[in-house]
């Protein structure tokens, strides 16, 4: 309602001031989702979409070796399974581990975007049976979870094949998924997000070792707010 | 606070001052009408977490994409750089002698501070690059390397190296005959590359992303190496 005219040699009347705002703080304290307009909020209104963040950049050396000289090659992927790269003999790449120095990250019903992106270098090529092979996982609530397309596999061929008989190769990788927690009901924790890389043969295991070195990359994840 | 309390003037004659501040007075916990402005909350209009249909929204509100990708071919030419290619093994790397890559920089104006800032670029690379056998002395490998920078900060965990793809038995010296020509690069050594990072709270302004190139090529090639990029493509993703 407005507030009256004064007369003539009067002033406005302070408890009519007070009543125009009473009436207009009843109808923003009991705003409803229907009554908010198409187009009416802007970033100025809205808290951040991401609940959380984190990302590495490394550039350590992480060296692969597949070395069988003194029994079973140690790095060694035997197989493309899951079990494989939880329980065998995948290397932890440890120089790519997001963890918040330890502590985890609690999360609520969110969806999680991961990428990892690394530069192989040194890969051996030898006959072109060299393979080097990455997965990322995580552990949430404390259960480790692997699977099998967040991974990828290079696999070397000669750089110059009327040169060098090892020849050494160099490939880049990159990896990306989505870790779906919108179905949960309440927080979860991301424990961490962690990297492991083996090398393998295939066709005939006529060497005893080749290597390959993880030299740079970066490991990144965000967790958006839950959508509906 | 998300409700707006009820005006109380202690003065018995209106003060403008005193009542504007139940209208406009900027808070920590918002109590006057600014809370229009962005103080808000479900309490307010009742409608409970995440019920807000999206056509309320502006568009943009929530992220910010920019994306900058080309289909003709780029090239850049080894002549272009100031370094000493010609003496095996001599690398120089100062940033005044690389050649910026155009296709793959570009900048975007960021209007507010966005919680994360996805960057990043990918490509697919046709290059030059000879592996010297020096009539079997030890061997000189010539290759491209690509560096990455956001917001003029060089971001070393997105470098790639595109190595050798071709061989000579010859020296890469000319004062040491005879030359034997590398012929042609092996196609598979092509890389097709993908590279992305995140910054976190990054200021509203523009935000600049560039890939500059840097070459080892040694005398014999120094004059018609090149590196060649059909395809590619940058983007940023500013989310609030």
């Amino acid at each position: 309602m407005p507030v009256p005219t004064p007369d003539s040699g009067t002033t406005v009347d302070v408890a009519d001031v007070v009543a125009q705002h009473t009436e207009l703080i009843g109808l923003v304290n009991a705003l409803a989702v229907g009554n908010i307009g198409r187009h009416a909020l802007g970033p100025q209104h809205v808290p951040s979409a991401v609940v959380g963040s984190d990302s590495i950049c490394s550039v350590t050396n992480e060296p692969l070796i597949w070395d069988r000289s003194g029994g079973p090659p140690s790095d060694e992927v035997v197989a493309e399974t899951t079990a494989d790269i939880s329980g065998g003999l995948w290397k932890i790449l440890n120089s790519y581990t997001l963890d918040n120095g330890g502590a985890g990250y609690t999360l609520p019903p969110c969806k999680v975007l991961v990428f990892f992106n690394c530069r192989v270098d040194n890969f051996e090529a030898h006959d072109r049976d060299n393979q080097l092979w990455v997965n990322v996982y995580h552990s949430e609530d404390t259960v480790e979870v692997y699977d099998l397309t967040h991974g990828g596999m290079i696999h070397p061929i000669e750089q110059s094949p009327s040169g060098d008989p090892v020849d050494i190769c160099e490939e880049p990788i990159a990896i990306s998924f989505i870790i779906d927690k919108t179905a949960n009901v309440g927080n979860w924790d991301l424990d961490f997000i962690k990297v492991k890389a083996g090398l393998a043969r295939g066709g005939s295991n006529v060497l005893n070792q080749f290597d390959a070195d993880i030299i740079a990359g970066s490991l990144t994840f965000i967790a958006f707010y839950k959508d509906e | 606070m998300p409700t707006l309390p009820v005006m109380v003037l202690a003065q018995p004659e209106l003060d403008a001052e005193e009542a504007y501040s139940f209208l406009w007075d900027p808070a920590t916990t918002p109590d006057s009408g600014e809370i229009l402005q962005g103080g808000l909350d479900s309490l307010n209009y009742g409608g409970g977490n995440n019920s807000i249909p999206a056509h309320a929204f502006q568009r943009g509100t929530f992220a910010r994409g920019w994306y900058q990708g080309f289909d003709r071919w780029e090239f850049q030419y080894a002549r272009q750089l100031d370094g000493d290619g010609a003496t095996p093994g001599a690398i120089a790397l100062s940033e005044g002698e690389r050649i910026v890559h155009a296709g793959l920089s570009g900048r975007f104006f960021l209007p507010w501070t966005a919680s994360v800032l996805v960057f990043g670029y990918q490509a697919f690379f046709r290059h030059d690059a000879t592996e010297w056998g020096n009539d079997d002395g030890a061997h000189n490998f010539e290759y491209w390397e690509l560096q990455a920078k956001i917001k003029n900060q060089v971001e070393q965990c997105l470098y790639v190296k595109l190595p050798h793809n071709r061989y000579s038995t010859g020296n890469p010296d000319p004062g040491v005959p005879p030359y034997v020509d590398p012929g042609h690069a092996e196609e598979q050594q092509w890389k097709w590359v993908h590279k992305q990072r995140i910054l976190k709270n990054v200021a509203a302004g523009y935000q600049q992303f560039e890939v500059s190139a840097w070459a080892r090529i040694m005398a014999p090639d120094a004059q018609k190496a090149k590196l060649l990029t059909p395809t590619g493509g940058i983007w940023m993703l500013a989310i609030r």
